[in-house]
């Protein structure tokens, strides 16, 4: 068994800057490291550490992560300026929001950067799933392109107020919980829940009260 | 990522298997009791004395296999997270059972009942001994109730059974080991 301690050295490739806020870090993948798409890192870096969900696919030979730069945020502050070449350290992969294979219709619900345990399942193989990814802005709606043959229909979530996007097939405007309280038809359906706490929390319960028998896995971020 | 989401705070939870059930569902209760049973073994790992180096061993051991435990009950059988689980390794009722054996040779032969008690460490070994054999009461009427022939529960079934024939008998060891005879049961 490996130790629980246990942590790897990676060292920084590249950055690449998604939106002004958000960017994704490719670091080098350590020999024996392994990981199951969907899963995270303590990332640690000059003292600070915080937990980034891989976005590679297992079998990647890069590992990369989506970053928010957040106000005040000591490590995405850093790790935003960082220089290529630089050491970090990461733990061993970590959670379980990982897939399991279904007959069921499968539903992928994120807001923000929660979509990165989804980019690692479908980059992994998984397919046939209906996404519905939340952000405020237009540009928060991270790895359309990327998704596009994998998934099976894709449902942006606009919650900002007079924000563009009427171009976007399907486009709703509001948040993810009040898409799906409108929206699903009853059914039996596996569901992967991956944001905020309040998003975890308030889509949860809607389900409970009004798809009984969902199966839900989720992965709530600070 | 967080440890709290709030998804709980109607009743009801999420088993490994995706599965929402309310909290007091048969798997919850199996698996909880397994958590308490994991806890009070680590009051009882608290207690040990330094010396007792193989005995610290085999909790480290136990304490890690009650959790491989515990996800094997929070998974639903026919569900494809099973996939994701580890099994106990083969061996483990028959390790105990030399521990045991181990630990019964330095002992008195038993001919009466006992009073659970004695030394702190060896009364919390009785205390685990009790939470255990509620664990695998919980673990039969789980099996029973989903009809499920599966053989890593029946594993755990015997492992159950002789981890609690373990904490007995090191509750004796305990007590001797500190200089407290066993109390026996006067009728």
């Amino acid at each position: 068994m490996e130790p629980a301690g246990s942590v790897f050295s990676v060292s920084v490739l590249s950055r690449v800057w998604l939106n002004v806020e958000t960017f994704e870090l490719i670091c080098t993948r350590p020999r024996g490291f392994h990981f199951l798409a969907g899963q995270y890192v303590s990332l640690v870096y000059q003292g600070e550490a915080r937990e980034y969900t891989i976005l590679s696919s297992p079998e990647a030979v890069e590992l990369r992560f989506l970053i928010k730069q957040v106000v005040g945020g000591k490590l995405s502050t850093q790790l935003a300026n960082i220089a290529p070449g630089s050491i970090l350290e990461i733990s061993k992969a970590k959670g379980y929001l990982t897939f399991r294979p279904t007959e069921r219709p499968i539903f992928f619900v994120a807001t923000g950067v929660g979509i990165a345990p989804f980019v690692a399942m479908a980059a992994s193989g998984v397919r046939g799933f209906t996404l519905i990814h939340g952000a405020r802005i237009e540009s928060g709606l991270f790895y359309r392109q990327e998704l596009a043959a994998s998934v099976l229909r894709y449902i942006p979530c606009l919650s900002g107020l007079n924000v563009t996007g009427a171009e976007l097939p399907d486009l709703y405007r509001g948040y993810v919980t009040e898409y799906l309280k409108t929206s699903l038809p009853p059914g039996l359906y596996d569901f992967y829940l991956c944001g905020s706490v309040a998003m975890i929390r308030d889509m949860t319960h809607l389900l409970d009260e009004h798809h009984p028998g969902v199966r839900i896995f989720s992965e709530a971020f600070s | 990522m967080k440890v709290y989401t709030g998804g709980g705070d109607k009743g009801k939870t999420s088993l490994f298997s995706g599965e929402r059930v309310p909290k007091h569902h048969i798997r919850i209760e199996a698996y909880g009791d397994l958590d308490e049973l994991n806890s009070v073994l680590g009051a009882v790992s608290a207690y040990l004395p330094a010396s007792e180096q193989a005995i610290l061993e085999d909790f480290e051991g136990i304490q890690s296999n009650l959790f491989v435990a515990g996800a094997w009950l929070a998974t639903t059988p026919d569900s494809s997270a099973i996939s994701y689980l580890t099994s106990l390794p083969e061996t483990v009722s028959k390790d105990l059972e030399m521990r045991i054996d181990a630990l019964s040779a330095a002992l008195p032969e038993l001919k009466e009942f006992i009073l659970p008690g004695g030394q702190p460490v060896a009364a919390w070994s009785h205390v685990a001994r009790t939470v255990c054999r509620r664990c695998e009461r919980r673990l039969t009427e789980l099996i029973e109730a989903s009809s499920e022939g599966n053989l890593q529960l029946a594993a755990i079934q015997v492992y159950l059974n002789r981890l609690s024939d373990y904490l007995f008998v090191l509750a004796r060891y305990l007590n001797q080991v500190l200089g407290t005879a066993d109390k026996t049961w006067k009728k």
